[in-house]
């Protein structure tokens, strides 16, 4: 029956759950589709093609070139020595310049491949963000109550940086290596056919070296990352718990999970260490191995005067070259999978379609007066599990219109429906006499003041915060806007006035202050249309005193939909629409409804019985 | 200096290390030379004219042996060398990540989170929780790293220079002065561009936090954005921030570009130096064997090129060693700014032990500011007996929580003292004190982590039968018991969104499993849907039983039951007394009072009057 709860950490996470896809097979759709994007920069796509060609072939040639010079003019002239002729040093010089000459080309060449290369990958990356984000823009609310923000955050960074990578780095990496493995095999063959054979047979070796620990590497290294998600999941719910942890005196017992988790990790990093010391270890000596059974072979061939000198120097060098470059060619498939992944995850979300959209004629608003009419709506968050039945009433301009009922009726559904965040499933929903469907939801939202429980503050100032209703306002207009609802001298008493920053989701202002700020941000935008949602629950009564008369001011003139617990504003309403169930209970004035002593009576009766008990 | 000492207490394994890259780098050196001799070797014995490879050790092979047998002798030298490197190499790699990742690492990790974990709060409120985890993550791998890419990779590259030097010195002296001359010119080109491509590197990250802070900011704001229709001022934001990103990238690519050829350009022009310069020595040494100048193709010549080309790779890690050591140790400033910081509040060293408190406490002519400067809280004066009720009013920034966060000495005061049972809270025992007051906030954190342990969280050792007792008392055992692992549910995990209520509720239950003496409540119904505050009040009447409780409130019906009611304006206390002496003085309370009781015609139309006032 007594379970301890000692041994228990202090997170649970589980990365299982939310890991992602890493890897994706080559997909021929999906390339293209990346290529594409380079499009636009169709120019230097081509120079960078064509450079990449031309150096493939030029990194076998400078070694080339270097073999030869070794060997050729200076063992002739060493010959010539030998034989007593005069000596003559123009090929030794001529093979130098060709050295040199060839070296500036290479270089030149270098920094133009890899400045086209990163461009075009940054030009594709800056491309897509903008795309990914303009494409946010377009998703309606839905979407939002779906999808984490973790999620959409990691498509803009770790995704976007693999797509990146694939472009300026895998893509033309694989032609170069191609290139590269062609030429050089090119060059051995017309050499000595026989030695590359022999250098042939060993290839297979190296590939499936990498083969047998890219399997093994994949696995030690999401133990790592797992394990890793598992200590900073920690660390912040420490932070944040920081409180808690402080004042429960838990300082002791949190360290000594931490510190298990941090050996933990601590266990994997080194098998990863371990493994990747390992593969390139081996890598090393199985080159080393190339060497040696070159020189085996290459020995043997000399001696038994099959070919000469020269040949053995050449093929030490290009065989360098053609071995670094089939590595590449190995290492790319493991490293594309990954770049694959992030592709399609990207590609995903660009391809999700927004649910619904504004149709293109649209009716844009340039004024809203406020009349609001619900006909027989009915809606649902998801088709099968509606929330409002057969929804009918109607709103004169400047009303105010009070929405009661516990906590799942559907009050916020309405809101959300007027303020075209989502669409009625059937019936109706007319606003100054258009229906909702032919209205464009922008020119709507620019004549709607928005107020929610819970809102939200942007990095910036104060006077930025309030400023997002209206960008072209004035500080004047602001200011004004905040003497008008009564809390311009809360404002000016922060620390830095209207400047005053706002912090890590407005973490410098208290749920008071924020919410004020929210409420001049409404009060700045001027709308026709004003809705506010529990806008009054976290505004202490102390400061709500001090706003009831703005509040006034504020809903005066305009179309007001209230959902509020606070009796003062239900009071004044012109309409009381109680809901319970999705459905329209009761309907009338405060005293109205008082009278007929039905579901609005007691839910006022708990309220004043809470308050005056 | 602090990296110093940490090398120091490490330092045997740092000799480890470096002498097993002594050891790597001698094979390394003798696989070239025996390459070079190989070929040496053949082209002897091709042209019988070519001088005569000059053997390791004095060494001369018997003339009777086969040709082919010195071939495998000399390959089978060569596999050799580059197994045991390898081996070494591994043994190097992995003793070096032990040191760092398995003891380093770990050792800043534990040290900096225990330190964090009793820092005061100015420490929070100065820093983002993002950083702060980045110092603990990042940072502390930077940090750690410091000891094996600068301090060993300094002293490697510098060994391992010398040992080159001294080896190209000993083929021939002019040559080695001649290769040498380019790379003062390489090192300084290294360094200017570091220090250009830094400054960029760093306005870079920024410039991308902030694109990505547009991002997220966006996300999370979506309502904000959309009901005010700001998509396409957000659209043009976005497409700024990345534009100036793309900009600061491309500028750093250019130069890095610009770099990466310029420097690779330079190494080749001492490979044409040696080329030219050796290959004329060859042909010395060929023409006259017995010429003092003269080097051979295969020991001289090809060594010559292998060392220089791996000479210059050296110079260019040293300058990137120099470039990154200044962001290792802005690292390791942001690790040890943590790990060295002052506790400022901490238990004295003489602390008066409190093991179970009476609740008694007071304060003496409080004054508190977060800054220096700054004044939250002005000559606050105020008695509250052992089980009393207090409630704390007033607006938004005026100072209550403030207030409350002095007892359990979240902050200690600038001016006056706090007394629980008349004893300075700073001579207590600051565990013992702070495990007496039990904490609810106003929004109050759980853990990702089942109910059970949440509720257990300032008592790992409690049963399940004191757990659940808790819950009782907190009304939360009837809401928990129905959710899908009763108390073993995970919060937070799909599906499992506890209300506002129901968080509450559970932070009620985790204060009340400590049997505090004083209960502290921060206004526990601020950030809750009206309808489910009914179920909080009834748990909050529960949990103050026996208890002294101080309780920020804006509900005249908790303040009617209070023993006492401090009204508080700009930090200083205002009015105070019961909620009888305050309604009927005129002020503050009685006009929060008055907005919350219902009117007289809303009272006739209930059709129960005058007996909601008594």
């Amino acid at each position: 029956m007594s379970t301890v709860q000692a041994n228990s950490p202090l997170t649970h996470v589980d990365p299982a759950k939310d890991r992602e896809q890493q890897t994706r097979p080559l997909s021929l759709k999906l390339i293209t589709r990346l290529i594409g994007y380079m499009k636009p920069y169709a120019r230097y796509r081509n120079i960078l093609i064509a450079l990449v060609l031309m150096r493939s072939m030029l990194l076998p040639t400078l070694g080339l070139i270097t073999a030869a010079i070794l060997n050729g003019p200076i063992t002739s002239i060493a010959g010539q020595a030998h034989d007593g002729m005069a000596l003559n040093y123009t090929p030794l010089w001529l093979g130098i310049s060709g050295f040199a000459l060839l070296c500036i080309v290479t270089q030149v060449s270098l920094h133009f491949r890899l400045r086209i290369a990163k461009d075009l990958g940054e030009w594709v990356v800056h491309d897509l963000r903008n795309e990914l984000f303009r494409h946010l823009q377009r998703m309606p609310m839905s979407f939002y109550d779906r999808t984490k923000l973790g999620t959409i955050l990691s498509r803009a960074t770790g995704d976007i940086e693999a797509v990146r990578g694939g472009i300026e780095d895998l893509l033309f990496r694989t032609l170069l290596g191609t290139g590269q493995v062609v030429v050089a095999s090119v060059m051995m063959l017309w050499v000595d056919w026989r030695l590359f054979v022999a250098l042939l047979a060993m290839a297979p070796v190296l590939l499936s070296i990498r083969l047998y620990f890219r399997n093994r590497m994949g696995i030690a290294h999401r133990n790592t990352r797992e394990s890793f998600s598992r200590v900073t999941a920690n660390l912040a719910e420490s932070v944040s718990g920081i409180r808690e942890t402080q004042g429960f005196v838990r300082q002791r017992h949190n360290t000594s999970i931490f510190g298990d988790l941090v050996s933990e990790h601590a266990t994997y990093h080194m098998s990863v260490a371990k493994l990747s010391g390992l593969f390139g270890q081996l890598r090393e000596v199985t080159n080393q191995c190339f060497t040696a059974i070159l020189f085996l072979v290459g020995g043997y061939m000399l001696l038994q005067g099959m070919i000469d000198l020269d040949v053995l120097i050449f093929f030490l060098f290009l065989s360098g070259i053609f071995f670094t470059a089939i590595m590449i060619l190995g290492s790319l498939y493991s490293d594309s999978i990954g770049v694959m992944a992030g592709a399609e995850r990207i590609f995903n979300l660009l391809d999700t379609p927004p649910q619904w959209a504004d149709p293109p004629d649209a009716i844009q608003l340039t004024e809203v007066r406020g009349q609001v009419q619900f006909r027989n709506l009915s809606f649902g968050y998801e088709a099968q599990r509606p929330v409002l039945h057969d929804i009918t009433f109607d709103v004169q301009q400047g009303q105010t219109i009070a929405l009661v009922g516990h906590t799942g009726c559907g009050k916020s559904s309405i809101i959300n429906l007027i303020t075209k965040f989502y669409l009625p499933t059937n019936g109706q929903l007319l606003i100054d006499g258009h229906d909702i469907h032919n209205i464009d939801g922008d020119s709507l939202h620019r004549h709607m003041g928005i107020v929610l429980q819970q809102n939200f503050l942007f990095t910036g100032t104060v006077m930025d915060n309030i400023r997002f209703a209206k960008p072209n306002a004035g500080d004047r207009q602001v200011i004004e806007a905040a003497r008008k609802l009564g809390c311009l001298n809360i404002i000016e008493n922060l620390p830095n006035g209207f400047a005053t920053p706002v912090g890590e989701r407005g973490s410098n202002l208290s749920l008071g202050q924020r919410q004020l700020v929210c409420f001049t941000r409404a009060m700045l935008a001027d709308p026709g249309i004003l809705i506010l949602d529990e806008a009054t629950s976290s505004v202490d009564s102390m400061t709500e005193v001090r706003i009831q008369h703005a509040l006034e001011v504020l809903l005066q003139g305009r179309t007001s939909f209230v959902v509020a617990h606070r009796l003062s504003t239900i009071r004044d309403a012109d309409l009381v629409l109680v809901l319970n169930q999705g459905r329209i209970v009761e309907r009338g004035t405060h005293n109205q409804l008082l009278a007929i002593d039905g579901t609005y009576s007691n839910l006022y009766r708990q309220f004043i019985s809470s308050n005056e008990r | 200096m602090r990296m110093m000492g940490l090398a120091w207490r490490y330092r045997w394994r740092c000799v480890v290390v470096l002498t097993l890259q002594i050891f790597i780098l001698m094979m390394q050196i003798g696989g070239l030379s025996l390459t070079g001799l190989g070929i040496d070797f053949f082209r002897h014995h091709v042209d019988s004219g070519a001088p005569q490879p000059r053997w390791w050790f004095g060494f001369e092979p018997p003339v009777a042996w086969n040709p082919m047998s010195l071939v495998i002798l000399i390959a089978v030298g060569i596999l050799l060398l580059a197994v045991t490197r390898s081996l070494l190499n591994y043994l190097s790699l992995v003793s070096t990540s032990d040191l760092i990742q398995r003891r380093l690492v770990v050792e800043l990790r534990q040290l900096a989170y225990e330190k964090l974990q009793r820092l005061s709060f100015h420490f929070f409120d100065a820093n983002e929780s993002g950083s702060i985890i980045n110092r603990l993550t990042r940072d502390v791998v930077q940090t750690s790293n410091f000891l094996s890419n600068v301090l060993l990779g300094l002293i490697n590259v510098f060994i391992t220079m010398t040992v080159y030097l001294i080896y190209m010195l000993n083929i021939h002296v002019t040559l080695t002065l001649a290769v040498m001359a380019i790379f003062p010119v390489l090192m300084v080109v290294t360094v200017v561009f570091m220090r250009l491509v830094r400054r960029d590197l760093r306005i870079f990250h920024k410039l991308n936090d902030t694109m990505i802070l547009t991002l997220s900011e966006n996300v999370q704001g979506i309502h904000v954005v959309k009901g005010f229709a700001r998509q396409q001022q957000q659209i043009n934001k976005f497409a700024r921030n990345n534009k100036a990103v793309k900009d600061r990238q491309r500028r750093i690519f250019f130069w890095m570009n610009l770099f990466n050829p310029i420097s690779g350009f330079m190494t080749q022009v001492s490979m044409i130096i040696v080329l030219a310069f050796g290959g004329y020595l060859v042909v010395l040494h060929d023409t006259d064997p017995a010429h003092s100048m003269g080097i051979t193709l295969g020991a001289g010549l090809f060594v010559f090129v292998g060392l220089a080309s791996q000479f210059a790779s050296q110079i260019q890690d040293l300058a990137a060693i120099g470039g990154r050591a200044q962001e290792h140790l802005e690292s390791a400033d942001r690790v040890f700014e943590i790990i060295d910081m002052p506790l400022d509040i901490n238990s004295p060293s003489q602390a008066v032990p409190l093991h179970k408190s009476r609740g008694a406490i007071t304060f003496e002519a409080v004054s508190f500011g977060y800054k220096t400067g700054e004044c939250v809280l002005h000559d606050i004066n105020f008695d509250v007996e052992p089980g009393q009720f207090l409630v704390l009013v007033g607006a938004t920034g005026c100072g209550k929580s403030t207030l409350l966060s002095l007892i359990p000495r979240f902050y200690d005061p600038n001016l006056g003292k706090v007394a629980v049972d008349g004893i300075d809270v700073r001579c207590l025992d600051l565990d013992h004190l702070r495990r007496n007051v039990g904490l609810v906030f106003q929004e109050s954190f759980l853990f990702s982590n089942t109910i059970a342990s949440n509720i257990a969280f300032g008592y790992p050792q409690a049963t399940q039968h004191q757990i659940e007792q808790a819950a009782k008392t907190a009304c939360a055992h009837d809401f928990i018991v129905e959710l899908p692992h009763g108390y073993d549910t995970i919060i937070g995990e799909r599906g499992v969104d506890l209300s506002g209520g129901q968080r509450q509720r559970l932070a009620i239950a985790r204060a009340m499993l400590l049997e505090p003496a004083i209960l502290i409540l921060d206004d526990p119904t601020a950030a809750i849907d009206p309808d489910t505050e009914q179920e909080i009040l009834t748990a909050m009447n529960n949990a103050m039983k026996g208890r002294t409780t101080l309780l920020v409130s804006h509900r005249v019906s908790t303040c009617r039951r209070a023993d006492c009611i401090l009204v508080l304006d700009k930090g200083k206390i205002v009015q105070q007394g019961t909620h009888d002496q305050l309604i009927d003085a005129k002020g503050y309370y009685r006009s929060v009072a008055l907005l919350q009781q219902a009117d007289k015609e809303t009272k006739r139309l209930l059709d129960q009057p005058d007996r909601l006032m008594t």
